[in-house]
């Protein structure tokens, strides 16, 4: 019992840190109905600012000063969001917005590495140092503080909230902006004043919490994934139960981090099971939103949030062939680093049709795909290493085997859906990625993942292929067929699953739920059925992957890839096969960044400054996606050369039908 | 200073400007104007003043350690031969993105090739030239690195600095095609390779000798074992438990969660606050965290916090404010500015020389010996007609001494790692502003 209190209190200090963002994250959700995935960033931010400010790298100001221009900075950067990102989209499907704020975060985690470098910095911290004995233990006291401070922070809000008109208002407009426009609120100014709020809460995390985390850019963003998770639990409403669920998970991890020392305690290799922390908390979620079901509550927004249209393809074959044909001969022609640039684009083509398949036609946010995808690829290596099973077999089990991670996921989506779903389907990915992955018996092995070329009745089809292009070079395009073949066949598929009866019961789906189920649509069935496709998908270029690399590493399927790739997809066209292969072309090391690369230089984390402000001004621009914009412009060159050409026969003159089925998500 | 800080002042208006530019964009056809006013950062090195070792315990290698660089690569004093054609050497880095494990060694390498051609006939007569490439934050580069390399026939070797990203899928490609020699392997694939040779050790390999160090020197009965579960940092941290477990020690260790930062949880369920001696082991990515959590449970005796090199990383300095954390390092190379190593003053020499701003730091010793000795080995192989049979299996057989490094070497004593070429270490307890003191010569694993 005196451990667990010991180990329950030294677990504070993260908790705290986790709770004030989950803390923030509700706040802007409340008042602009953006989960903001940069909420971590904001707190970065602050800390770069406030120690470049004390410690002589912009300035060398005393506390006071330097807190209060960090006050000011944070504030700004909360007006420059709001303004920015978040303001022009407060109409655009939620897929949009969680894009939107992954934008931010890529823009600001770009910028500090770009000023100021990779390496860590010496964050001053303002909390006492002291340290107190608790169980013939050293404790330092400013765990204690911080939790005190954020504890604080959290009853304000909660008094703000409950007893001032401005909260009154935000609630009000949070229920139904209808209403609250009706009463006289206005929406967008509520919205800014609870962005900045975040954004100063969040800013404050990054300053005060110096203590127990590191300064960079990746430690302080990636508190978001615990702190989402305690955001879901108080359904993204409830500033007292988001604090205390921080405060909880960081209890818990420090719990666990003192069982790990039991004999008892599974291990994996001699070492204790690692990712059980992620585990947990993934499982936690799943129960308690299957506990308190159905969805987060809804903001009655003025303007019913769609997804882009989903057209319908009238022509597959005649694309098809084209596209075949030109690719195969550059698969040929082109320079060996052009020829593996096509060969990452086009299994990032087929990483995002699952995408459009479960996003796009479906409605349901999954960030789970890519986590799928290893799931395949990693069953590769396995069949192949442990059992002898290589191709073609060891690819069809890898993608069974996502089929049935896919379908147990999509168990969990038939009660839960829209962003709620993105923060469970998050979870998932962590705790497979930590829990799986990183696992040495059933992930990673100790010297990797390898995975045998592809051969088939003694015919290579791998990079090693024989045949090697024009240039004589590795990657062989033989290899490259083989994933054009593949890519091809996955593309005629979506589009003529669209086209089905099957792509109009999802497309109904994706529209209302309910209209669907009295409308006798198995609204189960249908999204089992699509997460079992979208997961086939993503297992079949898992193992494209495990082919192009010849291994298979964690890194590659992790949790923030997932939503880089997220971000790709939605920027292409989410709900477009076309969309998808543009997302294709833009994803890492495919074509596009390769030839920013090679003739304009721009590589790295300027790429990654550069890809955040394209995402926006994308989303600001088309928010149906580049590949939509082609589209609706190509319609409507279409229909003003039809209004400008004499009447024609009725047949002729029906146009193309287009699906214009949104989503309540 | 004040161009820096008018940088940085830029850098942080970055994200209004491109916003506001944005919005601009947002209301207006106009697709110009988004570009950001962000300068590239320069990398910041470690404290370039020399570190200096006291003369205490045991040092260097002695009479073995090798002094004469023309006569360690077969060379002959003098500069290359221009009109010759250059022997290429492939050079592969992780630089440019989030994270950069060995940001420096890159100018240890450069330093190589200056020295090769400037002082020491090149190879056989024929100038080296480095062919690079680098990987930044994603696996397809070590793919795209590999073909490289692999499609160019004038590379005759690969060298590798600090690499952990892509690791796998850069082996997977050169598929024996060309050797390989590391220097300091960060994870445990490049120890796994039939076709590669890890000069100085891995992740894995040379941290069984915390436990010779733990039982012999310290004296120790218990240890605190902490690391983050990462792949490739687990296995090390397996390695750790075995070798303090093989000297008797009685360990507890503590896995924790990549993301979590706040450590007092993790060292207090290790019995860090009690144990006889705390290894906090990680990448450098985790080491400020680990000396933050460490100084603020009050646990500062430097000699009983062991840490692998990996924390000796301008990365940590810089995260702590200008020093590396006050440990003992395990350290599988020599230590710049050690007065009892003889290898060292003929580097330091021709680093002021060519005045390298990074000298001291460990990852430009180690890839200044490391392209050194891979210009032997192609040398010993045939030079400008070696083929890469031939240089992989004179690296193979080398059994040192190394340039700035281990006494000896014996390659594929581990079957499962036929690569790892060393599995000593030298121990250093670091006291503050660049004063390392020897706590242990080259120390084996426990038999």
């Amino acid at each position: 019992m005196r451990e667990i209190l010991l180990f329950a209190l030294l677990g504070l200090g993260s908790g705290a840190l986790i709770a004030g963002i989950a803390v923030a994250i509700v706040l802007m959700y409340r008042g602009s109905g953006i989960i903001n995935l940069a909420t971590g960033g904001i707190s970065m931010l602050s800390g770069y600012c406030f120690w470049s400010l004390r410690e002589g790298e912009i300035a060398s100001m005393g506390t006071v000063p330097a807190l209060l221009v960090t006050l000011v900075f944070t504030l700004l950067v909360g007006v420059a969001m709001e303004l920015v990102a978040f303001r022009p989209l407060r109409n655009a499907a939620p897929l949009a917005k969680l894009v939107a704020s992954l934008g931010v975060l890529l823009i600001a985690q770009a910028s500090m590495l770009l000023a100021f470098g990779s390496t860590q910095k010496p964050q001053p911290s303002i909390l006492p140092s002291d340290v107190v004995t608790i169980f013939d233990v050293n404790v330092p006291v400013d765990r204690f503080i911080l939790v005190g401070i954020i504890i604080a922070i959290t009853i304000g809000l909660v008094a703000l909230y409950r007893y001032t008109r401005f909260g009154l208002a935000t609630r009000a407009a949070s229920e139904n902006e209808v209403s609250a426009l009706l009463a006289g609120l206005s929406a967008n100014q509520l919205s800014m004043v609870n962005t900045v709020l975040a954004a100063l809460v969040a800013g404050s995390i990054g300053v005060l919490a110096a203590s127990v985390t590191q300064l960079d850019t990746v430690s302080l963003p990636l508190q978001v994934v615990p702190a989402l998770a305690a955001a879901l639990l108080a359904r993204l409403t409830s500033f007292a139960i988001a604090c205390a669920a921080g405060i909880g998970i960081g209890i818990i991890n420090s719990l666990i981090d003192y069982l790990s020392t039991q004999s008892w305690w599974p291990t994996d290799h001699g070492v204790p099971m690692p990712g059980t922390k992620e585990l947990l908390a993934f499982l936690i979620i799943v129960a308690a939103m299957f506990l308190r079901g159905a969805r987060l509550p809804s903001r009655g927004e003025l303007v019913e949030q769609r997804l882009p249209e989903v057209p319908k393809a009238t022509k597959i074959l005649q694309p098809a062939i084209i596209l075949t044909i030109v690719c195969a001969v550059a698969l040929v022609v082109l320079p060996y680093d052009f020829r593996q640039a096509l060969i990452n684009s086009m299994i990032g083509t087929v990483m995002a049709l699952s995408l459009v398949v479960i996003t796009g036609f479906v409605g349901q946010i999954s960030v789970v795909q890519l986590a799928l995808a290893g799931v395949a690829g990693f069953t590769v290596s396995h069949m192949a290493v442990d059992f002898g099973i290589e191709f073609p077999l060891a690819p069809i089990i890898g993608a069974a085997v996502a089929v049935l991670f896919g379908a147990a996921i999509g168990v969990s989506a038939l009660r839960v859906r829209g962003v709620s779903l993105a923060v469970v389907t998050l979870g998932a990915a962590v705790a497979i990625s930590n829990f799986g992955f990183v696992n040495r018996t059933w992930g990673g092995g100790d010297t990797g993942s390898p995975v045998p070329q592809p051969e088939i009745f003694g015919i290579d089809l791998g990079t090693e292929a024989g045949f090697r292009g024009i240039d004589g070079n590795l990657p062989s395009p033989v290899f490259g067929w083989m994933v054009l073949v593949v890519t091809v066949l996955l593309c005629m598929f979506v589009a003529s699953l669209r086209r089905g009866s099957f792509g109009q019961r999802m497309l109904a789906v994706r529209s209302n739920e309910r209209a669907s189920a009295a409308a006798a649509i198995d609204v189960r069935h249908v999204k089992l059925v699509a997460f079992s496709v979208s997961a086939f998908i993503a297992g079949v270029a898992g193992t494209l992957y495990a082919y192009n690399f010849g291994s298979v590493s964690a890194d590659r399927f992790g949790p923030v890839t997932a939503l880089a790739l997220i971000a790709f997809a939605y920027a292409g066209g989410i709900t477009l096969v076309s969309g998808a292969i543009f997302a294709g072309l833009i994803s890492t090391q495919a074509l596009l960044p390769h030839m920013l690369d090679k003739w304009l230089g721009i590589e790295g984390n300027w790429f990654l400054l550069f890809g955040g402000v394209i995402l926006i001004f994308t989303l600001l621009q088309h928010p149906e996606g580049v590949a939509g914009a082609f589209y609706k412009s190509r319609e409507q060159r279409r229909a003003r050369r039809a209004a400008a050409a004499p009447p024609a026969p009725p047949a002729a003159s029906s146009g193309r039908p287009v699906a214009t089925v949104g989503v309540d998500s | 200073m004040l161009h820096k800080a008018w940088r940085a002042v830029l850098a942080m208006l970055c994200i209004g400007v491109a916003a506001l530019a944005l919005a601009a964009c947002g209301d207006s056809d106009d697709d110009s104007g988004t570009a950001a006013s962000t300068a590239p950062a320069e990398t910041q090195a470690a404290d370039t003043q020399a570190a200096a070792p006291s003369e205490e315990g045991e040092g260097g290698l002695g009479e073995e350690a090798v002094t004469d660089y023309v006569a360690y690569v077969g060379g002959t004093a003098g500069p290359a031969d221009k009109n010759l054609e250059p022997i290429v050497i492939g050079w592969v880095n992780q630089e440019g993105g989030q994270e950069e494990i060995g940001a420096a060694a890159t100018q240890g390498a450069d330093l190589a090739v200056k020295v090769l051609n400037d002082k020491l006939g090149g190879i056989d007569g024929h100038p080296v030239k480095l062919k690079k490439c680098f990987i930044r934050d994603a696996e397809e580069e070590g793919t795209t690195c590999a073909q490289e390399l692999v499609n160019d026939p004038k590379v005759k070797a690969i060298v590798m600095g600090g690499v952990a990203i892509g690791i796998e899928s850069f082996y997977s490609t050169v598929a024996g095609k060309k050797p390989v020699i590391t220097g300091v392997a960060t994870t445990p694939v490049d120890g796994a390779q039939e076709n590669a040779v890890v000069l100085f050790g891995d992740a894995t390999h040379v941290l069984g000798p915390f436990g010779t160090y733990a039982r012999d020197v310290l004296g120790a009965k218990t240890a605190a074992l902490v690391y983050p579960n990462i792949s490739g940092v687990t296995q090390g941290a397996e390695a750790l438990y075995k070798g303090l477990t093989d000297a008797g020690l009685e360990v507890k260790r503590v896995g924790y969660s990549q993301g979590q930062t706040d450590l007092i949880g993790p060292l207090t369920a290790a019995g860090a606050q009690t144990a006889d001696i705390i290894v906090p082991y990680s990448d450098a990515s985790g080491c400020v965290n680990q000396a933050k959590a460490l100084q603020q449970l009050g646990i500062k005796d430097a000699k009983k916090i062991v840490s692998a090199p990996l924390c000796l990383n301008p990365m940590v300095s810089e995260g702590l404010g200008g020093d590396y954390p006050i440990w003992t390092y395990a350290i599988a190379s020599s230590l710049f500015g050690d007065p009892t190593d003889p290898g060292m003053k003929p580097y330091m020499e021709l680093t002021e020389e060519y005045g390298v701003e990074a000298a001291p730091d460990p990852w430009v010793i180690v890839s200044f010996a490391t392209v050194l000795t891979t210009a032997k080995f192609i040398a010993e192989s045939g030079g400008a007609d070696a083929t890469p049979e031939q240089i992989l299996e004179t690296a193979k057989a080398f059994t040192g001494p190394v340039a700035l490094g281990a006494p000896s070497l014996e390659c594929g004593k581990y079957p499962d790692a036929p690569a790892i070429c060393n599995d000593q270490a030298q121990f250093f307890t670091y006291n503050g502003k660049n004063d390392f003191q020897k706590a242990a010569g080259w120390t084996q694993p426990p038999k």
